[in-house]
């Protein structure tokens, strides 16, 4: 626990409780705040957590309609009649938009209290003009009783659209900081979180959680499993990486979400042909047409020495292949058993295979099923059950005796 | 053309200044190598907007004009934020200014880049602004523009528009019980953008 840290974060419910995923997070600020104050947008649900008490933690439920900015004045207002502000060395303002702690937080709390006089974000944007971005920004209690800090926070009032706040207040938020003297300090500055796909800086950082993760920031945003203009990282990676990082929020996540079947048909699965599977190239393509889990792939190895085969193929299913629906792999010459599956997996552009089998071009609704399974649990290393779906880098780790067992198995 | 009210230096200081206080750390004012004026303030001015930057770009482009600073790069650079900004409608009246100006490198720039801008079809440009104004979180602009745009546009031209459809109605939670489907989810704000232009319609009955 940070001796001197008061947290306001705001929130904003409209269900009849409070979403677990949202107090995992509460529970992670409350263990390294000295006083938690929570505010939300919102009169109180029907139902509270137990655990929401204690003389730790106040609680406002209150329709201000100001938003965070709203939210965090009022919080502000409630410290210092409470008095909460004046035991406080640092006071950070947050609030629910987020799904973590995918790390520990105390480190990187602990330097940004480091000085009594510092503003700090965990992100940083340049999008319009440099700023923190506001939902996690510290500011050491010295610099909050400066002028323009004052001033700013006295000014909130509500207005029309989230996008006006924003305009007004975070980007003044910022602005406010350097009025009062104060540099911007970003645990990850812009400049630094480079969008991986082309090497250039990212826009809006927060549209690259795995980045960001890997940069050291404990969290992500919600909306980077909500909106695909939100990640471009990939929604798939990311649901891996919160169950991975933090099991217990991901089955939350899991269990409260209407978002499971988006989260499914972001997987990215192939199916893997035997080379006799050529000649039925036709065949195999309807029946991925009848399938309800949408984005899976056909994945074809031919043998890099028959070039001709190989563009002939080509020609034949361009249109399949320019829709995604079907990958050829080429494959040199295997010296060893397995030695082709294993060129197949390290070739073929799919996080997850199925092997094809007789039973598989039976079926329609198997895969979706074992889709499902992989999608709530994404860091299993392959699926139960029939077609059974593989996770690729698990495959590739596997001794290619195991590999050549397992290509004995396709039909 | 008004001589500035701001020498050189001063132009540097108060540029600076303004850097400053935006949180904004000079990639060409002040460096070494260059001279105070108005060149270093369009490096910057286009700096600050390769960034993304494009407030305080247009924000410097003001405070050099506040200075006394006349220029039709100055123009020419406030027209090209207004176009990241998806405002194009102003940024072209800029460049039909230019179009006709005295400096010919000036007029050729300016009619080059009006010409790219309507070699465009209009669902692209209208397609660029409804983007923009996504980003911005301003559904109460995008929205409407979004429908009114699919109205219009028909054939191959209507695809950008299609394919903000289907990626704005993602952002769509579904009601809670709902299944999460990309097709509804489509039809579900296609039913939304119908039903608030019914009630601008509405609203604006005698």
């Amino acid at each position: 626990m940070s001796d001197g840290l008061l947290t306001v974060m705001a929130g904003y419910c409209t269900g009849p409780s409070i979403p677990r995923s949202t107090q995992l997070w509460v529970e992670a600020l409350r263990r390294h705040s000295r006083h938690l104050l929570l505010v939300f947008d919102n009169p109180a649900p029907a139902q509270l957590p137990p655990s929401w008490q204690g003389p730790d933690l106040t609680l406002v439920f209150e329709r201000h309609g100001g938003y965070d900015f709203g939210s965090y004045r009022l919080g502000l207002e409630q410290a210092q009649t409470r008095g909460l502000l004046e035991p406080a060395s640092h006071v950070l303002l947050c609030n629910d938009s987020v799904l973590g702690p995918l790390g520990d937080l105390g480190p990187l709390l602990q330097r940004m209290q480091a000085a009594p006089d510092q503003a700090w974000g965990l992100t940083a944007s340049h999008q319009l003009t440099p700023h923190l971005q506001s939902y996690f920004v510290l500011l050491g209690r010295a610099l909050l009783e400066r002028g323009p800090l004052r001033h700013f926070f006295e000014s909130i009032e509500p207005l029309p659209s989230r996008y006006a706040v924003i305009q007004r207040y975070e980007l003044g938020l910022s602005r406010a900081v350097l009025a009062a003297g104060a540099s911007l300090q970003a645990w990850v500055e812009p400049q630094v979180v480079l969008d991986p796909r082309i090497g250039q800086p990212a826009g809006n950082p927060t549209a690259f959680p795995l980045s960001l993760v890997e940069l050291g920031v404990p969290l992500i945003k919600a909306r980077a499993l909500r909106e695909l203009s939100a990640n471009q990282e990939g929604i798939a990676a990311t649901c891996h990486l919160i169950a991975a990082r933090n099991p217990e929020l991901w089955q939350a996540l899991w269990a409260e979400s209407p978002q499971r079947r988006f989260w499914m048909q972001q997987l990215r699965i192939g199916v893997l042909l035997a080379a006799a599977d050529a000649e039925r190239l036709p065949e195999r393509l309807a029946w991925l047409e009848g399938q309800a889990q949408t984005g899976v792939q056909l994945l074809l190895p031919i043998s890099a020495a028959a070039p001709q085969q190989q563009a002939r193929l080509r020609c034949d299913h361009a249109q399949a292949i320019a829709r995604g629906q079907l990958q050829l792999l080429p494959i040199l010459e295997a010296d060893r058993p397995g030695g082709d599956l294993q060129q197949a997996l390290a070739a073929a552009a799919v996080d997850w295979l199925c092997l094809a089998s007789a039973a598989l071009w039976k079926t329609s609704l198997a895969l979706s099923l074992q889709a499902l399974q992989i999608a709530e649990q994404p860091t299993l290393p392959h699926s139960q059950g029939e077609p059974r779906l593989w996770r690729r880098a698990w495959l590739l780790s596997q001794p290619v005796e195991s590999l050549h067992r397992l290509a004995d198995r396709m039909v | 053309m008004p001589a500035p009210t701001a020498s050189s230096p001063a132009l540097r200081e108060a540029l600076l200044e303004h850097c400053r206080l935006a949180g904004w750390i000079p990639l060409h004012i002040g460096r070494s190598g260059q001279e105070p004026g108005l060149e270093e303030a369009l490096l910057e001015i286009i700096a600050t907007r390769d960034a993304k930057a494009t407030q305080l770009s247009l924000e410097l482009i003001e405070r050099c004009e506040q200075l006394g600073w006349r220029s039709p790069w100055l123009l020419d650079n406030r027209a090209r934020c207004l176009v990241h900004q998806g405002r194009d409608e102003g940024a072209i009246a800029i460049w039909l200014q230019l179009q006709r100006h005295s400096d010919a490198g000036v007029a050729a720039i300016a009619a080059d880049t009006l010409r790219a801008l309507h070699r465009r079809p209009a669902a692209a440009v209208q397609a660029n602004r409804i983007r923009q104004l996504r980003e911005e979180n301003r559904p109460e602009l995008w929205q409407p523009l979004l429908l009114e745009a699919l109205l219009e546009a028909s054939g191959e031209d209507a695809e950008p528009l299609q394919e903000l459809l289907a990626a704005a109605s993602l952002d769509f939670s579904p009601p809670p019980g709902s299944p999460w489907d990309p097709d509804l989810l489509r039809q579900e704000l296609l039913l939304h953008l119908y039903e608030q232009q019914l009630n601008r319609v509405e609203e604006q009955l005698p």
